[in-house]
């Protein structure tokens, strides 16, 4: 069974976070924690800040 | 949910010379069997139905990874027996995600087959793409507008359009997506993967990309309502 990423996906997904704007700390957190990056894409796609769509799509306490 | 191994998957001898007396000896027995009663039973029965279901599993797997080995940089006996576990494993565990939406409807092996064919279709082409760039570029350059022969005129006019299209019509990610998946044909499933999303999603973002695509052309004048060229 398959748990975690392997990790060139985790680098392929920080990679574009960080092209879509992203921090590169958020872009790793967000990458290693499975968050989907096609949700968060087009999520700016549509005028949110990454920051923003991050929350939504992943609201912890801490926020982003 | 704990996998039963029945057995370890079968040697690659095995899988080339001895596959289909197998499959075809195993399944007759199979096809007698309950299994539904007996996947939904508790203790021993169970136990026995998963490890039935798990050979069966491996039997299919086996096959299908076989038959698409060619597809691997790495097709030695050790990684396809690998592969053949995993699939087995993994279908395993959709095959008794959805055991509740069996409606025999088709005998519970061809049900149970499917399971194994997709899983062995998906890992076969994620390890295909392992190791290979999967881009995710936007359009930068539009395409030549020099129509060249005259035949070629009409075609070129529309494949101008469509660029154009591609930038008015559609956002950045809608773009990478297209390209991605219709230029570069990167496998959807193991583009969802990659973005940790569903292949439902990227199809859906595939329909909205074609809907605005034939919205511009119709608009402007390229296509006609029925989306044939005008």
């Amino acid at each position: 069974m398959r748990c975690e990423p392997a990790r060139d996906v985790i680098e392929w997904r920080r990679q574009r976070l960080i092209e879509a704007g992203f921090l590169p700390v958020q872009a790793m957190d967000l990458a290693r924690d499975r968050v989907d990056v096609h949700a968060l894409m087009g999520l700016i796609d549509r005028g949110c800040s990454p920051a923003l769509a991050a929350r939504i799509l992943v609201p912890t306490p801490e926020g982003w | 949910m704990p996998i039963i191994r029945s057995e370890p998957a079968p040697s690659l001898d095995r899988i080339e010379s001895a596959r289909h007396k197998d499959i075809d000896r195993d399944t007759h027995t199979d096809i007698a069997f309950d299994w539904v009663a007996g996947l939904n039973a508790t203790g021993r029965e169970r136990e026995d139905a998963l490890r039935r279901l798990h050979a069966l599993m491996v039997r299919a797997a086996g096959h299908q990874v076989w038959r698409l080995r060619g597809l691997l940089a790495d097709d030695s006996p050790g990684t396809i027996e690998d592969i053949v576990n995993l699939v087995a494993d993994d279908a395993m565990t959709a095959l008794l995600g959805k055991l509740d939406t069996f409606e025999g409807r088709s005998r519970f092996t061809t049900w149970a087959f499917k399971f194994a064919i997709y899983q062995a279709g998906n890992e076969v082409r994620r390890r295909q793409w392992q190791h290979r760039q999967v881009e995710l570029r936007d359009v930068a350059t539009p395409a030549d507008p020099s129509p060249g022969p005259e035949h070629h005129a009409e075609a070129g006019d529309l494949a101008v359009e469509l660029s154009r299209a591609m930038h008015a019509a559609l956002t950045p990610h809608q773009r990478r997506i297209a390209v991605a998946l219709l230029v570069d044909e990167v496998p959807i499933d193991v583009l969802a993967e990659r973005l940790a999303t569903t292949r439902g999603a990227l199809y859906k973002t595939l329909h909205d990309v074609r809907s605005r695509l034939r919205a511009h052309l119709v608009a402007s004048g390229h296509l006609d309502s029925q989306g044939g060229i005008a």
